[in-house]
């Protein structure tokens, strides 16, 4: 057990270079752009990245990493966080690209892994439909083989980023009359193909994507994983943006809602010690008690990882984020966004941004069917 | 208007889910083992399980005297010995093991009136000091002044106070009257005849002891309610499994598994802050002085939601008296709000946040580190 501050020099020095870097690449008037058009994501900032090898900082140096330890790719991960740096297809990229990796044909894993540890693609996740919800195994859009290669029709939504990605890691079924979880099979399809069509489609806090796959043809050498093999090779980049494992995985969800909870309480602490018309809203019992609630939930939630940690997390955010609008008042309800100077404007964004925490990565419900399930409980008998 | 890059990398954090630290909640092989050594000791794991002697109606927690002397023969309370540097985090394992097993005995008051005794050192307490350790005699703690119901008091004449100031010892001819319970723990009033008094300590001197004493006794009393939750948890799991309705097992309907999925988030989350906060209070008790109240205050929702949904999970048979986990309820129903006022310890975590924002934040809580 240990929680003391990583202070030797060796680490305090590479925190600097990292500041160094976000302070030199991350430019004030092209987040301001990204900010109006509630996009994520900053092509020129991720191509920096990609030439520091902090898109896939754990990779060695020869196969286009950083060769960063764990404790180093955190330390990345947060000053990523604390400068609200646009990741949002860094994060799915990290996700997938492991999994590219090791299940694609090597000729095809190498070719990728190289344009994306450089930072040169992005890769987009294509799991969700228009008719499935979080029930991502009931995906409906058809793979079907022709000759070497396969013909693509259907459906994606909340395809976020895939506008700024080379390819969509996607999940479709190859054998629609096998069990739900046994007929899919993974591709990587590139959004260039012909056929594909990305169309904006804007959420309460960002742009995302409804995509088409109308009649696509991708080689048999973009098929990541064998034939109806697919939940299996979907399973690790699942079960690293859910954070499972021993350990708090890097880029997990929990930490993710974590600390957006930490900077809106940030907020609301620094509007309740800053006086206005003559008081100091720190002076009222309430204002005490709210904070110290919202505080002590955040420290609850953050203390745990994996399923666990994503409904504690996400339930904490979404819950807490509105007690602290009602606290600070009708000034959240101006629209705000992270990087807003007033603190209500930040508190604005993430009431909106919340919202959605419950539901990213698969619902709440879901999750906790999972955990009933590994806590020993009879699965619901559909 | 917009904060600058600059601006937003060089401000400083007011809480430390935002600080760059080692995140390291596993115990080591030497907490494991001690963990097991007081498990079998209590009888809260398989080996050591002992037959509980017969509670009386007067002195339930007498009962209890067994399980805690072995746990003090195996070194649990020498533990709480100031000198024991960093023994917060043990501490904390072996009371969630006490909890665990529902030990009507003031185990937690006991643990932090060591503390407070071999902290101030004073000479006339050496003998108790002694008994204490080795088991004999208990010690009750009233850690806020004004306080009418003393937990411990009932078991022993020895009742540490922490006042503003000064620590006193109050010894009595004999226990304070008992308030009955349905736990049946060992609650006293503060009407303690014959007593003598003595001031073991007094200044700034004693305001730093009682500090960490009260923080000590919020994280243990976290870990202990905690503790009490669990098995409770664990009883409706194997009762939602057994138990059918209209042809299904009670646990795969969504309005049974998911509460009971809502147990174990946070008792996942209350565990992990427990050792968060007492490795704190071992290691860097300034830093974050919020996170014993804030463990406690987790303790205090998580460990009455897990009982409630675990006596409601069990329908009629959970509310029956001869039913497991009715005790459980009435020892965390009774624990709880002896251990602190939610109101109290939410205005307290306010203003420890408060002021740190006001000190360290600045315009905008932005400040350069």
């Amino acid at each position: 057990m240990d929680f003391g501050r990583l202070e030797d020099p060796e680490f305090v020095s590479f925190v600097s270079e990292v500041r160094a870097f976000l302070g030199a690449e991350l430019d004030q008037h092209r987040l301001a752009g990204l900010i109006d058009r509630r996009d994520d994501f900053d092509p020129a900032f991720h191509r920096a990245l990609g030439r520091r090898g902090w898109v896939m900082p754990e990779w060695p140096v020869a196969e286009g990493g950083a060769g960063l330890d764990r404790r180093h790719a955190r330390a990345l991960d947060l000053e990523f966080a604390r400068a609200a740096a646009p990741r949002l297809n860094l994060s799915t990229t990290r996700t997938i690209l492991p999994a590219i990796v090791e299940h694609a044909a090597p000729t095809t894993a190498a070719r990728i892994a190289t344009e994306a540890a450089s930072g040169a693609a992005c890769i987009a996740m294509g799991y969700s439909e228009p008719e499935g919800g979080s029930d991502i195994a009931a995906a409906r859009t058809s793979a079907r083989r022709d000759g070497t290669d396969w013909v693509i029709h259907g459906q994606k939504v909340f395809t976020t980023g895939a506008h700024h990605c080379r390819y969509i890691f996607l999940l479709t079924r190859t054998a629609p009359d096998a069990p739900k979880h046994a007929g899919l099979t993974m591709f990587l399809v590139p959004t260039e193909a012909t056929g594909v069509h990305v169309s904006a489609m804007h959420t309460l806090d960002e742009r995302t994507n409804v995509v088409t796959f109308d009649g696509v043809r991708v080689p048999d050498t973009m098929r990541i994983g064998s034939e109806n093999d697919g939940w299996a090779v979907l399973l690790g980049p699942l079960n690293r943006e859910h954070g499972l494992g021993a350990t708090r995985h890097v880029v997990d969800a929990a930490t993710r809602h974590s600390r957006r909870l930490a900077e809106a309480l940030e907020a609301a602490l620094a509007w309740a010690v800053t006086p206005a018309d003559g008081t100091l809203p720190a002076d009222e019992p309430e204002v005490r008690r709210v904070l110290a609630e919202v505080a002590v939930d955040l420290m609850a939630a953050s203390s745990t990882w994996g399923h666990t940690g994503r409904i504690a997390s996400a339930e904490a955010y979404l819950g807490r984020v509105g007690d602290l609008c009602e606290l600070v008042g009708a000034r959240t309800a101006a629209t705000g966004h992270p990087w807003s100077e007033d603190p209500a404007g930040i508190l604005e964004f993430h009431r909106r941004s919340s919202q959605v925490s419950t539901l990213y990565g698969g619902s709440v419900e879901v999750v906790r069917d999972v955990l009933a399930h590994e806590l020993g409980l009879p699965r619901w008998n559909r | 208007m917009t904060i600058s890059i600059e601006q937003r990398l060089q401000r400083r954090h007011q809480v430390e889910v935002m600080e760059h630290r080692v995140e390291d909640y596993a115990l080591t092989f030497e907490q494991e083992s001690l963990r097991d050594t007081v498990g079998r000791a209590l009888g809260t794991l398989a080996e050591g399980s002992d037959t509980v002697a017969e509670r009386s109606d007067a002195t339930p927690w007498a009962a209890d005297m067994a399980p805690w002397q072995r746990a003090c023969a195996i070194g649990v309370t020498d533990l709480s010995h100031v000198g024991q540097d960093g023994a917060l985090v043990e501490l904390a394992l072996c009371v969630e093991l006490m909890g665990r097993r529902l030990l009507r005995v003031p185990f937690v008051e006991t643990l932090i009136g060591i503390q407070v005794l071999s902290a101030i050192g004073h000479p006339q307490t050496e003998t108790l000091l002694q008994q204490a350790v080795a088991g004999n005699e208990f010690l009750a703690l009233c850690p806020v002044p004004g306080s009418r119901l003393v937990p411990g008091a009932a078991a022993t004449r020895f009742v540490v106070r922490l006042q503003p100031g000064e620590i006193i010892l109050v010894e009595s001819t004999e226990p304070a009257p008992s308030i009955h319970n349905a736990a049946g723990i060992a609650l006293g009033t503060d009407d303690t005849p014959g007593s003598r008094t003595t001031t073991l300590l007094a200044g700034a001197g004693a305001d730093d002891v009682a500090r960490s004493a009260r923080a000590a006794w919020r994280v243990l009393q976290a870990a202990a309610l905690g503790g009490a939750a669990s098995p409770a948890v664990d009883l409706a799991l194997s009762f939602a499994t057994s138990r059918h309705t209209r042809g299904v097992p009670i646990g795969s309907l969504q309005g049974i598994s998911h509460p009971l999925a809502t147990c174990h988030v946070r008792l996942a989350s209350l565990t992990n802050l427990v050792r968060r906060a007492a490795w704190f209070q071992d290691h860097e008790p300034d830093s974050y002085p919020e996170l014993p109240a804030a463990a406690l205050l987790t303790a205090l929702a998580a460990s009455r939601f897990c009982v409630e949904t675990a006596v409601h999970v069990h329908g009629g048979a959970g509310v029956a008296l001869e039913s497991p986990v009715s005790d459980h309820f009435t020892w965390v129903q009774a624990t709880s709000v002896v251990a602190g006022t939610r109101r109290h310890l939410l205005d307290e975590v306010g203003r420890t946040l408060l002021d740190r924002a006001a000190q360290e934040g600045g315009p905008h809580g932005l400040r350069t580190s």
